[in-house]
């Protein structure tokens, strides 16, 4: 790492030794920090509390004039309905599943691009955008179209290679994995943005370097490209694993939540109980459970990259 | 070297097949709005059909297309702008600034994430509503703001955070205040994930839903709004559908496509040197 | 206050932006720009985003409904009464998912911004105990709002009695919907078979499809759909989901049967019926695919479209074949006025004109599949010709049932679905989830 080396003033902090100038500074951190920080109070953290609250009560969407106090009762009723407890479960292989495979092949995908030559690399990644940009409604649509077995391009396909009787989206053994690979379609895009970004950020000498050195490619990619994405990784993980976890469009969408619940999500669970069953506390009890569920699946990933930052 | 000639065709077979598998959905969209709806719902796909227009005039006369559009592109660059430049602010203060409690901030941030959209909704309309904004657009552009806020912060956060600390520590030295290293040296470094959040905040913005039929009237309605009106209920007009979606998917793209030089264009390899 | 805020805004804005240094790069220029021009749009939103900005001339009327084909011919009728009455008429016909969110949002904060609702008679619990609608007894006998000739005694009865909540009169009864049997009148007669009437006659024929490599068309995905056709064909056993008390009783052997009837004639369906919605089986009927199948009313517009149909005028139109007596189901939606509209007469005038019979047999032109509460328009013969399934549709009248209208019934109606899907995809045993369902909900009956 001989290129880096920059005389630099002791680590510890610039040479301002008056205390006046570490106050200016926080005041200017708290005003950067400020319309952020109010922006998500008001309209997050607010409603959140809304919630928790709402949760101990049982009311219908509206009534909030009339709401029933129930205490824990709408956390018990989670606890002993057997659907609830199959959309977590189904909600967690979703996320395991989508995650897993979004990644290895958004990261691969980006990994692939730096590979050949930037303008090429460059028109391939905006359309690799693409499936990311079409709204959820019509990817949902669109996928349906594809899955139906009447009609659609992937049973034509399916029939060429004899497969015609594939249990697809009526199938509750096949549901849930005809839905992650259109959640992995929509959402490859995005990993694969992020990672461009910040595979661009790795400075080339570094490989330079390397491949000086007589590295091979796997060498590069394990012992360089992803320590240095750390970072960038953990975003990603948080991100998309959170948004995993809250599928709501595309189940909704192609199934229903169906067959025979062997879809429904945590999200679509909670929508029916509101809109479809008028039971907005149980509703907020479930949108509970989600938060504490990940936080407790994604908490860990957030305290690897809660590390103070540099003093500057 | 003959190992990287053999891994440069696997490279270009893997990203070939990756490029089809991305467009063939994109392409039964398109084909199909400008297909009748007796040739999109037959029993083997049909490349060959007598294309019609009827999809894009019905859209742009049943619905008021032209104004969802504008809107769009109103409530996004907005929306974009505003939760771009906070966002980064924010992440800026967060990561290079010693302040005492930038852990719980942060992580509150995240846990805004966290919050069940349906429980945003109604406090949200009430707070909209008592301001007076409700049927302007000023509901959807704060809505998405808010809902986009959390991963741009922890984005940049995170690309941020992937800056030697030296680059910073030069400029102040040079005499830089904290703001002007941030223009001058900081941004242009981390202009690729600025770019990326700006793509990925404005995509969100132009096709989220609930915000923007739900803050909004007749005159501020958004392109997605218009979509979901043409799959109803108990019927789907797909070639109508399609035609929207299409004409919906361009800005975005055209963005994507225009966007994509900054994502790849790296300074920092060249600004640190010894 | 509000206008401080809008202009100490962007001054507070460009103080933080103004510690950027001087232009030099290109980079930053465009940034700058960039910034320049969100500032400027955000300034001007703020200063343009003046609600209520329309100086209303006039009086102002906002219609809330759900989007599709039916919308756009209510837009012709709306703009017709617009021109005669001299008000302004806006139509916010949106997503039906996000409709009854909307209507409850506004009706409950009271924006007043909808002056008449469309609600389906599942709504109509929860909206009349939050006290949202008007009650319309004193309108509907008053002439003056509704025209002289408007004869409150042809609408039907079973429609008034639906959107009667506590002896007052809610809404006004407007749209029929009921699922009816389709079937390609070529196809059956190769095989030699009549429309079928009972349930062994449609298991002959659907089977005879199946082994020919087609089969039924049936909504059978997890949704609302399969409920309605497990309650129309119960209405045909001469069961219902309740006893006679009043009580939940699934495990009747009626019931039983009816589900088990529902499994055979789904191994007859055709490929993909289990993941099908209405709209689906529509399709298939509409281009040809499928000899017959269970379809709702308020689509069978699509399948005599000349321009769109592979077979128009090829298709019968029956009732859903019952095993004890002739059933149908009812399901409808009717306008009511909310409590917080800003102008109750007017609207009630405009929902009066909507169901009148003139305004009434126009939308039955525009839209055959429209199908209204009116008694003497049910044997109207020009809509009878667009129409071949008018007849069909009227049994639902005379005799239909509705689904259960109780406040948790959406629940058993849910829980049912789920159990259904699973009996139909998995090949659940019948009388096992029907045991379950009602175990977990008993209680609540």
């Amino acid at each position: 790492m001989g290129i880096m080396t920059i005389t630099a003033a002791p680590s510890s902090s610039i040479q301002t030794p008056k205390v006046r100038a570490i106050h200016r500074d926080q005041r200017l951190a708290i005003l950067l920090l400020l319309p952020a920080a109010m922006t998500i109070f008001l309209v997050m953290i607010v409603p959140l509390g809304f919630a928790l609250y709402a949760s101990l009560f049982d009311y219908g969407l509206g009534q909030e004039n009339n709401m029933t106090f129930v205490f824990l009762g709408n956390y018990a009723r989670f606890f002993a309905d057997p659907v609830a407890f199959r959309s977590l479960i189904n909600t967690v292989v979703f996320t395991l599943l989508s995650l897993t495979l979004g990644l290895s092949l958004g990261l691969g995908i980006a990994v692939l691009l730096k590979r050949i030559n930037p303008a090429t690399a460059n028109v391939l990644r905006a359309i690799f955008a693409m499936p990311l940009l079409i709204s959820p409604i019509i990817v949902g649509l669109v996928w349906r179209y594809i899955y139906d077995p009447t009609y659609g391009l992937a049973y034509y396909l399916l029939r060429f290679v004899g497969l015609q009787n594939f249990g697809g989206l009526t199938s509750s053994a096949t549901a849930l994995l005809c839905i992650v690979v259109a959640d992995v379609w929509h959402t490859t895009p995005f990993i694969i943005l992020v990672a461009s970004a910040g595979l661009t950020m790795i400075p080339d000498e570094l490989y330079e370097a390397a491949r000086i050195d007589g590295a091979s490619s796997f060498h590069i990619l394990f012992r360089i490209t992803i320590p240095m994405l750390a970072k960038v990784l953990t975003v990603l993980i948080l991100v998309r694993g959170t948004d995993a976890f809250r599928i709501f469009d595309l189940v909704y969408g192609l199934t229903g939540g169906g067959p025979a619940n062997a879809t429904t999500s945590l999200s679509v669970f909670a929508y029916k109980q509101a809109f479809e069953n008028n039971k907005m506390g149980f509703a907020m009890a479930t949108s509970v459970i989600t938060l504490v569920c990940l936080v407790v699946l994604f908490g860990p990933f957030m305290r690897n990259s809660a590390r103070k930052g540099k003093d500057i | 070297m003959k190992p990287l000639r053999l891994g440069s065709i696997a490279t270009w077979i893997i990203l070939g097949l990756f490029t089809l598998w991305t467009v063939v959905p994109i392409a039964l969209v398109v084909l199909n709005s400008f297909k009748r709806a007796k040739d999109i719902f037959t029993t083997s796909p049909q490349l060959w059909f007598t294309p019609t227009l009827v999809n894009y005039v019905n859209a742009l006369t049943k619905a008021n297309f032209g104004l969802y559009y504008c809107n769009s592109i109103v409530v996004a660059v907005v929306s974009t702008a505003v939760v771009i430049g906070i966002g980064t602010f924010a992440a800026y203060a967060l990561t290079s600034f010693r302040l005492i409690a930038a852990n719980t901030v942060a992580n509150g941030f995240f846990l805004g994430k966290l919050v069940p959209v349906i429980s945003m909704l109604l406090p949200l309309f009430v707070i909209i509503n008592s301001l007076g904004l409700r049927g302007t657009l000023a509901g959807p552009i704060i809505a998405h703001v808010a809902l986009n806020l959390p991963f741009v912060v922890w984005l940049m956060m995170g690309f941020l955070r992937d800056v030697p600390p030296e680059l910073q520590q030069a400029a102040m030295i040079d005499g830089c205040t904290r703001m002007q290293t941030f223009w001058k040296v900081l941004v242009p470094v981390i202009l690729p994930g600025i770019a990326a959040a700006s793509v990925l905040a404005m995509q969100y913005s132009w096709n989220e839903l609930l915000f923007s039929l739900q803050l909004t009237t007749l005159d501020t309605y958004t392109v997605p709004v218009g979509i979901a009106g043409f799959v109803g209920s108990i019927s789907v007009d797909w070639g109508l559908s399609s035609a929207a979606a299409t004409a919906a998917m361009i800005p975005p793209i055209i963005l994507g496509f225009f966007v994509q030089k900054y994502i790849a264009s790296g300074t920092i390899g060249g600004s640190v040197k010894g | 206050m509000l206008k401080k805020l809008r202009l100490l805004f962007p001054v507070a804005l460009s103080r933080m932006l103004s510690a950027a240094p001087i232009i030099s790069s290109t980079v930053e220029s465009k940034l700058r720009r960039r910034r320049t021009l969100g500032l400027t749009l955000t300034a001007l939103l703020l200063a343009w985003s003046s609600p209520g900005g329309h100086a209303a001339a006039g009086i102002t009327l906002t219609v809330s409904r759900w989007a599709g084909p039916q919308a756009d011919a209510q837009r012709q009728l709306l703009d017709e009464y617009a021109k005669e009455a001299g008000v302004t008429v806006k139509l916010d016909a949106i997503d039906y998912g996000q409709l009854k969110q909307k209507q409850t949002l506004n009706m409950r904060t009271k924006t007043g911004e909808y002056d008449l609702v469309y609600v389906p008679e599942a709504w109509m619990g929860e909206y009349a105990k939050a006290g949202y609608l008007t009650s319309l007894d004193n309108y509907v006998t008053n002439p003056k709002l509704t025209g002289d000739d408007w004869n409150f005694a042809d609408l039907a009865k079973v429609g008034l009695g639906i959107y009667t909540v506590d002896g007052s009169l809610l809404a006004l009864p407007y749209f029929v919907q009921t699922p009816l049997l389709v079937y390609n009148q070529d196809a059956l007669k190769q095989g030699g078979f009549a429309a079928p009437k009972t349930w062994a006659d449609l298991l002959k024929i659907a089977k005879y499809f199946k082994e020919k490599g087609s089969g039924i068309a049936l909504p059978y995905r997890q949704g609302s759909a399969i409920t309605d056709v497990l309650a129309v064909l119960l209405a045909g056993n001469g069961a219902s989901f309740f006893n006679p008390e009043g009580k939940l009783a699934l495990t009747q052997p009626a019931v039983v049967e009816t589900v088990k009837f529902m499994q055979e004639l789904g191994q007859y369906s055709l490929n993909g019926s289990k993941g099908w919605h209405w709209d689906e089986v529509n399709k298939a009927l509409q281009f040809g695919q499928a000899p017959m199948g269970i379809t709702a009313s308020g689509l069978v517009k699509a399948l005599e479209d000349e321009n769109d149909s592979n077979v128009a005028g090829k298709l019968g139109y029956a009732p859903i074949p019952y095993n004890k007596q002739p059933a149908a189901l009812l399901q409808s939606w009717a306008w009511a006025v909310p409590a917080d509209s800003k102008h109750k007469e007017e609207s009630f005038k405009l929902a009066a004109w909507l169901t009148s019979k003139a305004a009434l047999s126009k939308m039955s032109k525009a839209d055959p599949s429209f199908i209204s509460f009116r008694v003497s328009l049910a044997s109207d013969p020009e809509i009878a010709k667009k129409a071949p399934w008018l007849g069909t549709a009227n049994q639902a009248l005379a005799n239909g049932v509705t689904l259960p209208l109780r406040p948790d019934a959406p629940e058993l109606l849910n829980a049912l679905a789920t159990g259904l899907s699973g009996v139909v995809a998995n090949g659940d045993d019948p009388a096992k989830m029907l045991e379950g369902v009602q175990t977990s909900l008993a209680s609540k009956f």
